[in-house]
């Protein structure tokens, strides 16, 4: 057991060196919309990643249209989607998950 | 007087010659400047023609590119359609491909026995399908093949059930673990989904955090984690409540003897023997009374029909030579048992007050299990007919490691009572069920992903288990739990690939 601890120790110290610096995530994505616009959009997130496909996402996202293109979709998110907090925090995330889910990605949500 | 006339006849003469002179070198000019002007009239009237053929060209362009821009419009409609259709006319399989070496050793403490085995190394490979051939229906499923490295191929552990045989590790071969189908309506303004098949009923809610498993099953494992088949019905209540819901779910745990294949008497009827091997039913009824995505509370009570215990009456009919020769049937079916559970959790604390918070989970959950045995009967060494209760908290926090961007550690604490006797037989832990701990459990996780891939998410867990009383391992209600002294403890460092 001893040389185990020692073992996973040096891994753990090994693997914090190998890492990458921030980056966009779906899974933060799907709870920022759970927290914060579910209930204003009166959607689940699925269905609101679905009303465009992924071309759509991402040529909004290419040109700086998130927040149009996503008050368009929810338009009760409009403060929201206007705040900086989510042109500077949670647009990257949100846009991950919408691209996840989008009308052609062919993920399925769960139930 | 003459010669001044003639003088001046000369002048005129020469002045009037020079005059005629300049008139024809204007009329020279005049034509070359007229030529000139034709010429430009001439380029000029080219010029326009030009413009005009241009014009009528630029029109004709025009309306071409409206109209290839129509049709650009159009295809990518099409396109657009083609690749929503696509996108779902197929099963869409995933992996996830874990990789294991486990440390693990147990010590009884008023003996002094000790078992190890100081590397345990095991692959586990889901393969995982979904499919939705139309709105509101969809299929979903998980083949796994869960062994230790150098496995026989086919291990026969005969307390190795259908509601384990995924989640431990054993052999090479590829079982189901999950695969059933949910069509969902609504029936005026009440949303409904049903399900039937072999549910996702393992590492369920709060579980997920232990095993990185970016989301959890459908029950809370407080009390449940097995593979098992079942149908379901899931009613929202989300209008009245947010984010609540309530799902009943009714299944089939262990199936009791039948007549063989090709039996004479009937095939596949139920036997009726002298051993009380009755088919083992479960009732569920679970959801969430809360959910805002931040704050979520899940309910969940469970009731078991015909579980497994001692026939305080009847011995085992068997022949004298038969080690059970006069012995108690052990494995009948002995009574019902009912677990209920109240988890809470807080994804989340407060409002962007910080990252670090805004990252951290914390969560408590309570629990309580009671069997009750039939008259005739005992259940984890109740009285003849009698029942024994027991119960058990478990805690857990998880933050963010700091130091990488998606790692997360976690610590939890479980605490069980002498009786506490959940259904966690699936719980992927070497050393045993740590939920199902009589006595205290400790664990600790770093989940993170290797070299910050995403696809290769990692973890490293250390678990640390005190038994005060029989360890609680297996379905078995015919073991009395007593006092006892054992610890255990498990060091497991995974690397997954998940796509």
């Amino acid at each position: 057991m001893k040389t185990y601890k020692k073992v996973a120790l040096a891994a753990i110290l090994g693997l914090g060196l190998m890492v990458s610096p921030a980056s966009a995530d779906a899974g933060k994505g799907k709870k920022i919309y759970i927290k914060k616009l579910k209930e204003t959009c009166g959607v689940t997130g699925a269905v609101f990643a679905a009303k465009h496909t992924q071309d759509e996402w991402t040529e909004a996202k290419e040109e700086g249209k998130l927040t149009e293109i996503m008050t368009e979709a929810c338009p009760a998110g409009k403060d929201f989607f206007d705040s900086s907090k989510f042109k500077k925090k949670f647009a990257p995330h949100l846009y991950d998950f919408v691209n996840d889910f989008a009308s052609d990605s062919g993920n399925i949500p769960s139930c | 007087m003459k010669k001044t006339l003639l003088s001046l006849a000369a002048i005129s003469i020469l002045s009037i010659n020079v005059h005629a002179d300049e008139i024809s070198d204007l009329k020279l000019q005049m034509k070359k400047m007229m030529e000139q002007i034709e010429r430009l009239e001439k380029k000029q009237n080219a010029t326009n023609e030009s413009l005009i053929k241009l014009d009528k060209e630029q029109a004709v362009t025009t309306k071409s590119v409206k109209k290839l821009d129509k049709k650009q419009k159009r295809t990518s409609k099409s396109l657009a359609k083609v690749k929503v259709h696509d996108a779902f006319d197929n099963i869409k399989f995933g992996l996830d491909f874990r990789n294991t070496i486990e440390s693990l050793e147990y010590k009884n403490n008023d003996t002094g026995e000790k078992a190890h085995n100081s590397s345990l190394l095991t692959s586990r490979l889901y393969l995982t399908m979904a499919s939705s051939p139309m709105k509101g229906l969809i299929f979903k499923g998980k083949l796994a093949v869960y062994s230790t490295w150098g496995s026989e191929l086919y291990v026969d552990d005969k307390k190795q059930k259908d509601w384990s045989g995924s989640s431990k590790a054993s052999d090479t071969v590829m079982r189901v673990k999950e695969a059933y189908f949910v069509y969902s309506d609504k029936v005026g303004v009440q949303p409904y989904s049903v399900s039937v098949g072999r549910r996702p009923s393992t590492n369920g809610f709060l579980a997920n955090y232990r095993e990185n498993e970016p989301t959890a099953g459908s029950p809370a494992s407080h009390i449940t984690n097995m593979e098992v088949n079942a149908l379901m019905l899931r009613l929202n209540w989300d209008r009245y409540v947010t984010g609540s819901y309530t799902k009943f779910v009714y299944g089939r745990a262990h199936s009791g003897e039948t007549e063989g294949v090709y039996s004479t008497a009937g095939p596949y009827a139920s036997v009726n023997d002298e051993f009380e091997n009755e088919d083992v039913d479960f009732a569920l009824v679970l959801g969430d009374a809360y959910n805002d995505g931040q704050y979520q509370l899940m309910y969940q009570w469970a009731h078991i029909f015909d579980t497994k215990g001692i026939s305080t009456n009847d011995t085992y009919n068997v022949s004298p030579t038969d080690p059970l020769y006069g012995k108690y049937i052990k494995k009948g079916s002995a009574g019902t048992a009912d677990l209920a559970s109240l988890s809470f959790k807080i994804d989340g604390i407060g409002d962007e007050i910080t990252d670090f918070l805004d990252e951290t989970t914390f969560f408590i959950s309570g629990a309580y299990t009671n069997y009750s045995a039939d008259s005739g009967h005992s259940l984890i060494g109740s009285s003849d007919g009698g029942n024994k209760d027991g119960h058990s908290i478990w805690t857990g926090v998880i933050i963010p490691d700091g130091f990488t961007d998606a790692g997360k550690i976690g610590f939890e604490y479980n605490h069980g009572s002498q009786y506490w006797t959940p259904m966690t037989w699936a719980e992927d832990t070497a050393i045993g069920s740590k939920i199902a701990v009589r006595g205290d459990a400790y664990e600790t996780y770093w989940n993170f992903d290797l070299f910050g891939v995403k696809y290769l998410p990692s973890q490293i867990r250390y678990t640390y288990v005190q038994h005060d009383y029989t360890p609680n391992i297996n379905c078995a209600g015919w073991i009395t739990p007593e006092e006892t002294d054992i610890t255990a403890q498990n060091i497991r460092f995974a690397v997954s690939y998940r796509y």
